[in-house]
């Protein structure tokens, strides 16, 4: 049935006029349950689901979307998308052209070996309870007020259909867990942990996370760093910082500022520009260490797909090459204005909304050096393993990640807890002050925002251990 | 729409549940993004949704449905009885009250012109006028909407109003690293002032070429609209009892206490004229009502829903979401200077005119930072001197709000893509604020 309703979409759309048409049919059910100190709250559930159409008429885009797939209302909205479109050419110089004309059919599923949904709510809160109750007596010195933890599921399943004849269908389950406690100590105050866990796949994933281990030691990390942490004394200082914050650091840095629609100034009015420019390809950007990588393909990650939303096959894209960049993430549009064709990279987040060029899993790939080799060589430095806030700028250059679980480096040797050492530094010192990648490669999951309206999409960010050599760290709010 | 309600209502009861409460909607609009190359893209949409709140024997269960068919609707509601059989009974339950409210029409919600409007006239009319202000581009977006809301109780309460919302989010370049922001947002075509936010954008932009880098430190700042409706929106989600009482607002503790200068007043005001959040009633069917959350300088309330009402032993402000209470439209009082005079008040210090990327520390501490964008300039002797660039605000809520000393009295609606909550924010100067760059971190 959505088959028929996706083809009368894009014929509907071609006898309208449009020279280029596409029909999107997504669906989106979710299911989440929150425990708030001890509490469990409601649960919640959502379903939405609906057709979008994008077209190229007069050599401008039109999109339209409804959630009513009956067809004088799908007839309709493909009008509108052909009208939009055409009203726009009269406002637009420079006349919009896809690559990638390749016809292409696809099916693909993530199967999940214990289905999310074959698990009792019942049985989710019972979980959500024995994981704040581990929390709460993982301490002996400070108390946790603040615990709320999420566990939610989601499965994602689309038909893209295009005038080219493409025709792909996908259905991807996303399981996720939220984390946010805050530690309490009545004389040093106190001190907060937030992460997500993520992963395409069903129960398994939960299961995998071993969630009461996981949250026990973020407990007594977190005591540990509010009773024990000292202040750092901000000074030049070699720094390792552990796969979380590597991950951030290459979804901010690199991946975000790749996006080619951010590079031709697209998305400027929104989530910025990009310090990248279009005849940057082979600019060196960082030291011979410094790597990045986004891969869609990853079994598993957060970010899967094998297809991206306008019906282009995925593949793994190398964004920085010891140093120097490589390509940038394009869809059909801008890999048309770049003459290198679409790498796969855009994704729509509902049914609503037009595909963006978007991350997937970004991330530094492992290096030769173990992690004691990386401390080994420190004289004088810090340790970040995690992070709590951060921020770049809008052109991905001026960027801060605040340590939270961290500690003191002396002589080759991890010493004391560190409290919220602070990395605000711009991102071509920061590439090229990094010297050595671990290889204890990791992913973490996170929802990466972009677009109006905004676009909330599931990626994983990652990397080994990374060694940044002789950069300015503070944390003692003295300047 | 209140026919849909309705039909959804008596399905819950059906269900056995004691407690309904459904909102359904349908949205329609334009969403066009443009640059001075012209439309990268003309978005036409048009949904429908349907979200209940139902409850029976101490518990309750959220539903969302954004699809068409209501028997869909009325089938996915089946799961739900099972899934509240399955959870426990929540700690504090509160039933939708059965007094039955008349809620009053608000001024200027719905303008009949918005969706009769053609957009890409409007932005013709950008492009054309910032041509004229000779920057190197200019990027923006372009959202029209109408909307129309109905609610229903199982306890018989209804209601329904239409909302336009009309918003222009637009940046203008010049030089290399140089850019102005300019906002225009209303509910009403004539008090969308779309020209003067294109030249604000331009002349912004122009203002701020060649910048150059501060020293980082505690600085005398004058904040201009945006930046304090993004704060400000960022005080009013920690007013909201939910977070206060989840230990994550560093406004928990404090009612009663000074958190501000005695001038500061600021209202969450639900059915404020022309609020783009106004609304009748909230998502329990409260009438929506003025709060003050800080009455001159003192923090007076809190944000609530009928459980936290309950749980903090009051009654609901009307700021019910589904579960947490959200503000609605943020209104801080008028004071008593104009932008020019404050700052003719300021003998060195920063002016900042955008920012975004707010993030935190520690919500508790209401510790955070947030990235400068768009213009920043020097202040020197009450007069602007030099733009600036790389700047942060790094510093803590309470000690923002503490160190805050004068209001203009001019004030604009402030809402785009990166300050969600609708602020009518006045010019805003703080004393000690903490300034960061990327040269030393602190």
């Amino acid at each position: 049935m959505y088959e028929e309703i996706a083809e009368l979409a894009i014929n509907k759309a071609v006898s309208f006029g449009a020279s280029w048409a596409e029909a999107r049919i997504q669906s989106d059910d979710s299911f989440s349950i929150s425990i708030k100190n001890g509490s469990i709250e409601q649960p919640e559930i959502e379903k939405i689901r609906g057709i979008s159409i994008r077209v190229i008429a007069g050599g401008a885009l039109g999109f339209a979307s409804t959630n009513a797939l009956e067809r004088n209302r799908v007839i309709e909205a493909a009008e509108m998308a052909v009208k939009g479109a055409r009203a726009a050419s009269s406002l637009t110089k420079e006349k919009i052209e896809f690559a990638n004309g390749k016809e292409e059919k696809a099916d693909f599923s993530v199967r999940e070996k214990r289905p999310f949904e074959n698990v009792s709510p019942k049985s989710i809160a019972s979980l959500l309870k024995e994981l704040d109750l581990r929390v709460v007596q993982s301490a002996k010195n400070a108390k946790f007020p603040s615990r709320m933890f999420t566990l939610s599921y989601q499965k994602t399943r689309k038909l893209y259909l295009n005038s080219e004849g493409s025709q792909i269908r996908c259905c991807v389950p996303r399981a996720s867990f939220h984390f946010l406690c805050g530690a309490y100590h009545p004389l040093k105050g106190t001190i907060e942990r937030s992460f997500q866990l993520g992963a395409s796949d069903g129960w398994k994933a939960v299961e995998r996370w071993k969630l009461l281990e996981k949250v026990e030691r973020e407990a007594k990390s977190l005591e540990k760093n509010l009773v024990k942490g000292k202040r750092n004394q901000t000074a030049s200082m070699d720094l390792v910082v552990g796969p979380e914050v590597a991950g951030i650091i290459a979804h901010e840095s690199i991946g975000h500022p790749a996006e080619a629609d951010r590079i031709l100034g697209r998305e400027v009015a929104q989530a910025g520009g990009s310090y990248m420019k279009p005849d940057w390809i082979g600019k060196r950007i960082g030291s011979e260490s410094s790597t990045v990588v986004d891969d869609p393909i990853l079994p598993g990650s957060y970010g899967f797909y094998l297809f991206d939303d306008e019906g282009v096959k995925a593949r793994k894209r190398v964004i920085v090459s010891e140093g120097k960049i490589n390509e940038f993430l394009q869809n059909r549009e801008t890999g048309k204005n770049f003459r290198t064709g679409s790498n796969g990279a855009a994704r729509a987040s509902l049914y609503s909304v037009e595909p963006l060029v978007r991350m997937a899993n970004t991330y530094f790939p492992a290096g030769n050096w173990s992690f004691e080799e990386l401390i080994e060589g420190v004289a004088h430095g810090i340790y970040m393993k995690n992070f709590m806030e951060w921020n770049i700028d809008d052109k991905r250059i001026n960027q801060r990640y605040v340590g939270l679980e961290a500690y003191q480096i002396e002589k080759g040797e991890i010493q004391d807890p560190i409290k919220l050492p602070v990395l605000e530094i711009s991102t071509f010192e920061l590439h090229k002050r990094l010297d050595a990648r671990g290889k204890d490669l990791e992913f973490h999951a996170a929802t990466c925002g972009k677009g109006d309206p905004l676009q909330a999409i599931p990626v994983f960010m990652g990397g080994p251990s990374l060694r940044f050599s002789g950069v300015r760290v503070g944390g003692d709010r003295k300047c | 729409m209140l026919n849909l309600a309705e039909r959804i209502v008596k399905e819950g009861e059906r269900l056995g549940f004691e407690d309904t409460l459904v909102i359904a909607r349908r949205s329609r609009g334009t969403l066009s993004r443009f640059s001075d190359k012209g439309v990268a893209l003309n978005d036409s949409f048009d949904s429908s949704e349907v979200s209940l709140n139902a409850g029976k024997e101490g518990r309750k269960v959220v539903a969302h449905f954004t699809i068409h068919d209501s028997d869909e609707i009325c089938k996915e509601l089946k799961r739900l009885p099972n899934l509240l059989k399955v959870t426990d009974p929540l700690a504090i339950y509160a039933a939708l009250p059965t007094k039955i409210e008349k809620y009053r029409v608000i001024d200027g919600l719905f303008d009949k012109r918005v969706g009769e409007l053609n957009h890409f006239e409007i932005m013709r009319d950008i492009i054309n006028n910032a041509d004229g202000e000779k920057v190197d581009s200019i990027a923006g977006t372009l959202t029209l909407v109408e909307s129309e809301d109905a609610m229903c109780t199982s306890q018989g309460q209804e209601g329904c109003y239409k909302r336009s919302e009309i918003e222009l989010n637009l940046r203008a370049f010049a030089d290399k690293e140089a850019s102005g922001q300019g906002i225009a947002v209303s509910t009403a075509f004539d008090k969308f002032d779309y020209l003067g936010a294109t030249r604000k954008a331009c002349r912004e932009a122009k203002m701020a070429e060649k910048p150059v880098n501060v020293d980082p430190g505690k600085w005398e700042v004058l904040l201009a609209p945006p930046v304090v409706a993004n704060l400000f929106g960022e005080v009013g989600m920690f007013a909201s009892a939910y977070y206060v009482d989840a230990g994550i607002s560093f406004l928990a503790g404090k009612l009663g206490n000074k958190i501000s200068m005695e001038g500061l007043d600021l209202f969450d005001w639900g059915n404020v004229p022309y609020g783009l959040a106004s609304s009748p009633f909230d998502w329990e069917g409260t009438p929506t009502r003025q709060t003050r959350i800080i009455s001159k300088g003192v923090l007076s309330s809190y944000l609530h829903n009928l459980t936290t009402a309950k749980r903090f032993n009051t009654e609901s402000t009307g700021n019910a979401g589904w579960v947490v209470p959200e503000p609605t439209n943020l209104v801080i009082a008028p004071g008593t200077e104009t932008e020019k005079s404050l700052l003719k008040k300021v003998s060195k210090g920063i002016y900042i005119t955008n920012n975004w990327y707010t993030r935190y520390q520690n919500y508790r501490e209401g510790t955070f930072s947030s990235v400068g964008r768009d213009a920043a300039f020097l202040i020197e002797s009450g007069e602007i001197k030099k733009p600036l660039k790389g700047i942060r605000i790094s510093d803590s809520l309470p000690s923002l709000l503490s160190n805050i000393c004068s209001v203009s009295k001019e004030r604009y609606w402030v809402r785009w893509w990166d300050a969600e909550v609708p602020v009518l924010a006045p010019f805003m100067l703080v004393n000690e604020l903490g300034i960061t760059t990327p040269s030393c971190p602190a």
